[in-house]
This record gives structure tokens, sequence and C-alpha cells, in this order.
């Protein structure tokens, strides 16, 4: 944690993934195709790290992309997909070979794991769960447990809390004190960032004015790297930025669906581009990006 | 008598179980419409809620899903999930929660994780998202599905969301509400929990029993006499066609 108000120098992409180790516990703040740090993925599929463990609320192309790319060993999520463009191709595939080991849950017993961690809590009751599948499958491996109430005797489950050592997260703006302004709905992100041990935030812009108080999602003070990267979050959308490019997205989807093609993608856009500029010029134009841009505005 | 089609009715209905003042959880897609429908006629108080942190959104396209940055035009309010799911949902305060479904089985339990193909093979779908929370945690549920015998199905592979479970009361296993529906293009359902079942609770109109009997994969209570979903009236077709854009509860 950083010490309050303190000037913040933003890093490289690069430079931010660096602090990221082979076998790892990241989470990751997008949802479906929306707000997702593509920038940051690319970066760690570019590094080839390895045995992540990543927790996700609900799944998105994020991480999709890490786990097509080899980089995860083991999941916490709460189901996912690419909303109508289709399914967690990569996630899918690898739950059912079994190739990675898959912790599924709710969103919200998800958001309450992220919460019990924020809080320094080692559990947290819900009562979601009950007499589903996806009890019987966490019960099985010690990850949940049903319990009565001491006091009302009423059921829960007890699920664990969830203290990721870095979190990754893609936001609109940020001041120079690293204050973090995060537009729209919030998702569980304020309770993800503080679970978390690091904090990566990506932002569209930094901005040499501090922001107003009331505009603070993220405090500075929790912030550990702050990466400035504009259309960081392509081709997904992010409120009042840009809307998700449908034509890049239903490519991706099409290439996970079958190893080679995906392959063929991996080395095309990430391994190959030198940077998120570079990937961003093989897979849009300007046109377009302002095209993406003027629709999301009109969308506030 | 005014024509309409199976989707415009699948809405109407949907819309009726809205009470005025109610909270209600949806996503997107017809159960889109049926809210937005139900506060432009007899709801107006009711508040739509998306899970991720969106209160009445007032889009005329909700694009390809929740997080669809369309979806959540013109909301009175974006939040964070913990709010809509945790201090509304947990706590009680969602009257009514609309779900989708791969497959229900007689007893309601719905299933979106996973479909088993000939052989034994799993074949891994979306998962639960919202959708155990909402199944678990609000005061009455509304299924909507398409009706095919594949989809309903005597026991679901998985139980992602839980229905009457095994057939106890859903109290006595630690959930909340027990008052399930499902609405298909066919017809409406309820349960009967006292003998663990699936029961017709009206049919649509022009639909013939026995083809409900045979699309459904597993024997259905039929009431001794069966009633006609009550038909959209003509200012609910009015302000559904002139107001609500098709695509929503077509796409």
């Amino acid at each position: 944690m950083r010490e309050f108000s303190e000037k913040k120098e933003s890093v490289t992409i690069e430079e931010a993934v660096n602090i990221i180790k082979d076998g790892d516990h990241i989470a990751l703040g997008g949802f479906a195709i929306t707000r997702n740090a593509i920038s940051i993925v690319h970066e760690i599929i570019r590094q080839r790290k390895r045995n992540l463990t990543v927790s996700q609320s609900v799944g998105s192309m994020e991480l999709d992309l890490l786990v097509g790319a080899g980089c995860v060993k083991e999941i916490n999520y709460g189901g996912g997909s690419l909303d109508r463009y289709g399914q967690l191709n990569w996630v899918n595939k690898s739950i059912e070979d079994g190739t990675i080991k898959a912790h599924e849950y709710s969103y919200l017993s998800m958001i309450f794991r992220f919460l019990a961690g924020a809080m320094g809590l080692s559990f947290m009751p819900i009562k979601s769960l009950i007499g589903s599948d996806i009890l019987r499958r966490l019960e099985s491996k010690g990850e949940a447990k049903e319990f009565r109430c001491p006091f009302s005797g009423e059921k829960y489950v007890l699920v664990k809390a969830l203290k990721p050592d870095i979190a990754v997260i893609h936001a609109q703006k940020a001041d120079s004190n690293g204050n973090v302004f995060l537009m729209g709905p919030k998702f569980e992100v304020q309770e993800l960032v503080r679970a978390s041990e690091k904090i990566i935030v990506v932002v569209e812009e930094i901005s040499s004015d501090i922001l107003s108080h009331e505009s603070v999602t993220v405090p500075g003070y929790l912030v550990d790297l702050l990466v400035h990267q504009p259309f960081g979050a392509y081709p997904t959308n992010l409120y009042g930025y840009y809307y998700q490019d449908p034509e890049h997205i239903k490519l991706y989807v099409e290439s996970s669906k079958d190893p080679e093609k995906f392959e063929k993608y991996l080395n095309e856009y990430i391994l190959s581009s030198d940077d998120f500029f570079e990937f961003l010029r093989k897979s849009t134009t300007l046109k377009r990006l302002a095209y993406l841009e003027s629709l999301a505005k009109r969308l506030l | 008598m005014v024509k309409y089609s199976t989707e415009e009715l699948m809405v109407v209905t949907g819309a009726r179980k809205i009470k005025d003042g109610n909270n209600v959880m949806v996503g997107i897609g017809l159960p889109m419409a049926s809210a937005i429908l139900a506060k432009k006629t007899h709801a107006p108080n009711a508040n739509i809620f998306l899970e991720l942190g969106v209160l009445n959104p007032s889009s005329s396209d909700f694009g390809v899903g929740l997080a669809d940055i369309k979806a959540w035009q013109g909301a009175e309010l974006l939040t964070s999930a913990l709010d809509v799911l945790g201090m509304l949902l947990h706590s009680g305060k969602i009257d009514i929660g609309f779900l989708g479904a791969l497959e229900v089985d007689e007893l309601g339990n719905i299933n979106t994780t996973q479909v088993e193909l000939e052989g034994g093979k799993i074949k891994h779908f979306t998962g639960s998202g919202g959708g155990n929370d909402i199944a678990s945690l609000a005061k009455r549920i509304v299924v909507v599905m398409r009706h095919q015998k594949r989809k309903l199905r005597k026991k679901v592979s998985y139980i992602t969301s839980p229905g009457y479970i095994d057939g106890k009361k859903r109290q006595e296993a630690g959930l909340r509400g027990g008052d399930i529906e499902i609405v298909t293009d066919m017809a409406v359902f309820k349960f009967n929990v006292k003998i663990k079942k699936m029961t017709i609770s009206s049919i649509h109109s022009g639909v013939n029993l026995d083809d409900v009997v045979e699309n459904t994969g597993f024997q259905l209570v039929i009431p001794p006499k069966v009633d006609i979903t009550p038909e959209p009236t003509e200012s609910e077709l009015k302000i559904l066609r002139d107001e609500i854009p098709r695509e929503i509860y077509t796409k």
C-alpha cells in the first residue's frame, strides 16, 4: 500500500506485468465483453506467465484468452460467456478435458468471497448455492460447507475468502495521485481490489487535475501500478469511451473454437505485436475506433 | 379478437407476473420486454434491476447481453453488483426474478451449466452467473424457455439453480421463495409440491394438449380442466407494438 497523496508515476504495461510471477493468484475486473483489461492480458501472454490461479466473478474474454494461451492452472469463477457472441470456448473446453482445475460458483458467492477477503475475514456465509450441484462439487473438494447460524439456526453455506496476489482492472480515468474514476456500474471491482495484495490499474486517460472526491472509486493509496493505455479494453467495451467491436470479438470466438486457428490468432495479434498499439493497428482502423467511440458517447 | 404472436403472448404473460411496486431482476431478452411492458401498463412503480448494478435502464436496444453498454442506457442508477445481488436480493428485497434455462426438470430445477452429449461426454456452457442466486433468493421465480422435449427433462444433468430440489419445501432446505412458474412457447406451468411435479397451469390458445405432453420429457400433471392462457388485451398489444422494439424479445 502506498502513502497517502503520493504522486503516482505511470508505468508501462510491460513493467506492470513484470510484477506478476508464475504461480501467482490474480483477480480480473472485467465482465463478459465489458471493461476487460485486454492490454495487460496480452502482455501476460507475451511474457509467457504460467500456472496462474485466476479469480473472476463472471468470466470474460480476459479469462478465456489466458486459459487458451496456457497461462492458467486453476480458476475460481461464477460462470461466464461472451454474451450473444459466444461461449468462453477455452474455459469450457478446459473444464471438459480437466486441463485446468475449475471451481465454479455463482456471481454473488464470488462477490462474497472477495468481500470476505477485503474485510480480512476467512470465510463468508451465504444463502445461495443450497441444493445445487455447484455446492455438491464444492463440498466434495472442501471448498464450501453447509452451516447453521448458532444464533438463529438458519441454514447457510460458508464460502472461503479470496486473497489474490494481484488485482488487474481497466478503468476510464485516473488522476496524478492514482485515484481511479470507474464510470458505469461498478460490478464487484470495489471488493475485488480491496481483497488483493497489489493492484494494477490501466486507464484510458490520466488527468492532471485531481479528481473530485465524489468521483473516486478506487483511491490512489490502494493502487500500486498505474498504466496509461488508450483503447486498452478493446475489443471489449468501455462505458462512456467506446463500444465493443463485434467484428473482432466474432473473429476471436471463431478462432477459439479450433486450436490451430487459435494458435494463429495468438501469433498474429498478440505474440508478434510489440505492444498494444501494434495490436490495435492490426485489428482495427482509426476510423472504426472513432466510430466505436462516438457510439459509446451517444449511449451515455 | 386481436391476433398476436407467441412471443407477444409470452411477453404479456411474463409482464402480468409483475405487480406494481415489485423489485424485478431480469436479464436481457424476452423477460426484459415483459418488465418494460409491466412498467408501461399495470406496474409503473416496478423497479427493474440488472445483476451487475443497473436500475431501470430506458434502452430501446439492449444489444447482446448484460455486459453491452447499450443495456445500461438511461439507467436511473448505476451501482455495484454487491448492492443489487447482496443488499437487495440476498437480503430478501427482490420480489420476482426471471431466468432462462438450458434444461428444467419436473421439480423446477434449472441447468445452465452443461449438457450431456450422446456417449456421456459433457459439453460445458455458461454456468450460473447470477442465476443460482436469483433462483435461491427471489420471492418468486419465472423461467422463460423454449418448449422442447430435450429441454424439459425428468431430471436435469446438473442443478445450477434450485427449484424444489428433491421435492422438499424450499424453506426447509434453507432457500427463500417457493412460487415458481415456467412460461414456454406452448404453455404455462406451476408446481405441485405435494406430489413433486410440474403441473399445467394453462396452455396457449391454438396449442394442442397432446403436443404439450408429447414435447415434454416427463409425465406432466394435467388438471381436469385445462385453462387457456389469458390472451393479451388490445391495449397491452398496442403498447408492446408501439413502444417496445421487437428485437428486444425476438432476438
